[in-house]
């Protein structure tokens, strides 16, 4: 399992790490629908991320953060195997204007998609003329990408010097340097490759990934050691390997077959029995059975020899038997459907289920290929599939609620609508605005001509008022007015005037203020007015809710149908593949099975032409069973 | 006979379809994410109208003095949201990211908020926190961020929620 998890582990990581790792420095984020997307998206929960940046796009919510959001679309397009809308999306970033570092950023994104496309070339074209160097944040993404592409190259100096300027304790780099090492080894610098090999083996002990990794690479040492005649040195270095780690299997076979080339088959005896209780349908142990019976004759154990090969023999068609049962499992969907399980889903937002590759019992026979990429790219997809099944489930669960969401919010518009026309007709039949605008001119016209009655007091009103009835009785009467009384009434108007106008500016203010509120309540009126107005004519907007909830059952509907198909052919690719697992299987089983027969006949023949005279059942070998030899 | 037919039939049929279903995959994907798109925004649209509609957010400042376990909001003394961290909420969190913890309805005017956040403070010590803020709901969509940031001089945390409009 800890293979499956370092397997998986690095699988993630190279996926991943040129999206994930942009974001890994605390930033402030200016705008909540920008870093909404961003909390998805460092949780690895793509699909939720990229829902919620379209939403954010088609609402415009995001401005100041609008460049980098797309740079984030497109990384996720990329990791979540829609490598079109990533580039399409990456193109158009970049032949538009974008800072240097949101374009640097982009370019990285689309070097890094191209790597996954196998367009190494280009991707390595990119990186070293468009980004140059990189930003500070994105260091260890540039220059794991740029090893990882020297690599595939075989451009392997370049990848190491990329490895050296790269972080140590950054989790891809024990891997790249493994595998770089493991490439000198094989071509053409192999004692660079033993270096780094060595230097990795001997890491401190860490995690089970880091564990792994050093695991690794003693084998690959101990391998490279025994193909060039170190056995002792290989033998010291098996000596310590791990019995309960991933790769315990292989450290055994290696070391029985490092003992055994060493002339050590006592020592070796005890590690192919212990090699030879795990399940048959491990590699190393179908090849253990072979090693077997070759011990026991160098043992001179003729007997258990010929005892051992029966066995593997025995062992071989078991295991033959099984894995047509086997193919007949998975041509059924009955493997298949034991492999995925039930997964539980509790939301629709839900991440993937874990693999648990031991709920079936022909784990051990299917063990490489679930740890390879195109097996979890597969694996993956389905489950993918599954989750988008799930939540289209949902959301058509979901339909009738919305439905009578929309009919509650149309029942409440024809409740409402006609109230609030009547309350519009209201408002307009009062003409306020009419109004105001003729008191401000009578205002404006009073100040203008300094008239101070409007600004009167109503008992100055009233004394004006009398004074001008007298002034006009008195004109009525003409000369039977006593003079001294007009004098007097003139007097009395005069002071009148006066005490009005001796204040005239402190009585205008607050009518002035008065004005001013009442223009301010007329303007909140006019803001509730015009609300109340899109409000009351929201008919195209219930139109437009009733017509989407239509178009999208249908489209729900539709997806789902495809969706169940693309299931079906995700399952029959995966099992077309397991089906190929098995073949190959089997036709390595046959292999050993002939070598088996093979080492069986050599026996018999070896006895037979040491010892004709004696009956062949003292060699234990088969055809011999105690009986006498036909000789008469 | 039927068993080697079926399995030739499992491995045409993956051999013809292997080659473009990652394409169809990719296409079905994309129109998910529209559809799934299109019926967010009319269910958010149609429970939470962009008039009454507040959104109440997280933010995690660094975080080298806290990290939060959970966190419980209120507003206007009712429980409207109650949240448990996981380490990949948290580890989001303190990259910047932003965490929508509610989204509710609410009338034009006056509200008070309170949080009460639980997590581990300085030296492994369990922290209990408590803050209390107000917000003025206008007209349109309003946002509300619950800030927890580090208070160095203290070596403490310090919480308080601000009007993001």
């Amino acid at each position: 399992m800890t293979m499956l998890r370092l397997c998986l582990l690095t699988l993630a990581l190279l996926i991943t790490s040129v999206a994930s790792a942009r974001l890994d420095q605390p930033e402030r984020i200016e705008e909540p629908a920008y870093g909404e997307v961003v909390f998805y998206y460092l949780q690895g929960d793509y699909f939720a991320a990229l829902t919620r940046a379209q939403m954010a796009l088609e609402r415009g919510e995001v401005h100041r953060h609008r460049d980098d959001l797309k740079v984030l679309i497109g990384a996720m397009y990329s990791a979540y195997g829609m490598p079109e809308d990533a580039e399409k999306v990456f193109s158009q970033l970049l032949s538009g204007s974008v800072s240097e570092p949101v374009a640097k950023r982009a370019w990285i994104h689309l070097a890094g998609l191209y790597y996954r496309q196998q367009k190494n070339r280009q991707a390595l074209a990119l990186l070293d003329s468009k980004v140059g160097t990189p930003p500070e944040d994105l260091k260890e993404v540039y220059l794991s990408l740029r090893a990882r592409i020297l690599m595939r190259l075989g451009r392997y100096q370049e990848a190491a010097e990329s490895l050296d300027a790269f972080a140590v304790n950054h989790p891809l780099n024990a891997y790249l340097r493994y595998n770089l090492a493991v490439s000198w080894i094989n071509g053409e610098h192999p004692s660079k490759g033993q270096a780094w090999l060595w230097q990795l083996a001997n890491m401190p002990p860490g995690n089970e990934e880091v564990n792994a990794v050093k695991e690794k690479a003693m084998l690959a040492l101990a391998i490279y050691m025994l193909r060039s005649d170190q056995e002792e040195r290989a033998l010291e270095l098996l000596r310590n390997a791990r019995l309960d780690g991933p790769f315990s299997d292989i450290s055994l076979l290696l070391y029985a077959r490092a003992l055994l080339i060493e002339q050590q088959p006592r020592q070796a005896l005890p590690v192919l029995q212990q090699l030879d209780k795990l399940s048959i349908q491990r590699n190393t142990v179908q090849e253990a059975q072979l090693a077997l019976p070759y011990l026991y004759q160098e043992l001179g154990d003729e007997p258990r020899a010929a005892q051992a090969y029966r066995d593997a023999l025995q062992r071989y068609d078991d295991l033959q038997q099984y894995l047509v049962a086997l193919e007949g499992k998975v041509a059924a969907g009955s493997w298949f459907r034991d492999l995925v399980g039930k997964p539980q889903w509790t939301t629709a937002m839900d991440p993937l289920p874990h693999f648990l590759p031991k709920r079936v019992e022909s784990f051990p026979t299917f063990y490489e290929w679930f740890a390879s990429l195109s097996f979890q790219h597969g694996w993956k997809n389905y489950h993918e599939l599954q989750r988008q099944q799930h939540l289209l489930q949902q959301w058509q669960g979901r339909m009738p609620g919305l439905q009578e969401l929309v009919a509650a919010h149309q029942r409440k518009h024809d409740d409402v609508v006609p109230r609030a026309q009547a309350l519009l007709q209201d408002l307009s039949d009062q003409d306020l605005q009419g109004r105001l605008t003729r008191l401000q001119r009578r205002f404006d016209k009073a100040v203008q001509d300094q008239d101070p009655v409007p600004f009167a007091t109503p008992k100055e009103r009233k004394l004006w008022q009398a004074a001008q009835d007298a002034e006009q009785h008195s004109k009525d009467w003409g000369e039977r007015t006593r003079p001294d009384l007009q004098e007097k009434l003139a007097f009395a108007k005069g002071v009148l005037q006066w005490d009005m106008q001796q204040d005239i500016v402190a009585r205008q203010w607050p009518r002035q203020q008065t004005l001013n509120a009442l223009n301010d309540l007329l303007e909140k009126n006019r803001q509730l007015r015009s609300r109340v107005l899109v409000a009351a004519s929201r008919t195209p907007r219930l139109a437009y809710y009733h017509q989407e909830i239509d178009s999208l059952s249908v489209m729900l509907g539709g997806l789902m149908q495809r969706g169940q198909t693309l299931l079906a052919r995700q399952q029959s690719q995966l099992e077309a593949s397991a089906v190929a697992q098995v073949d190959a299987t089997r036709k390595r089983l046959r292999a050993f099975s002939a070598a088996a027969y093979e080492g069986l006949a050599d026996m018999q023949n070896a006895a037979l032409r040491q010892r004709p005279d004696t009956a062949p059942s003292q060699t234990g070998l088969p055809g011999a069973g105690g009986e006498p030899p036909a000789s008469n | 006979m039927r068993r080697v037919v079926g399995l030739l039939l499992i491995m045409v049929a993956a051999q013809l379809h292997g080659a473009e279903l990652d394409k169809d995959l990719a296409d079905f994907k994309r129109d998910v994410l529209e559809v799934n798109k299109r019926l967010l925004l009319l269910e958010e649209e149609l429970l939470f109208p962009a008039d009454t509609q507040v959104g109440l957010y997280v933010s995690l400042d660094v975080g080298h003095y806290f990290a939060p376990d959970s966190l419980t909001l209120k507003m206007d003394g009712k429980v409207l949201a109650s949240h448990l961290y996981t380490d990949k909420e948290l580890r989001a969190l303190k990259n910047g990211a932003i965490q929508r913890l509610a989204l509710a309805n609410v009338k034009n005017g006056f509200h008070d908020v309170t949080a009460f956040v639980t997590g581990i403070g300085p030296q492994g010590r369990e922290f209990r926190l408590g803050v209390e803020g107000r917000f003025e709901k206008k007209h349109g969509r309003h946002f509300v961020q619950l800030h927890i940031e580090d208070d160095a001089a203290k070596q403490q945390p310090r919480l308080y929620f601000r009007d993001w409009q």
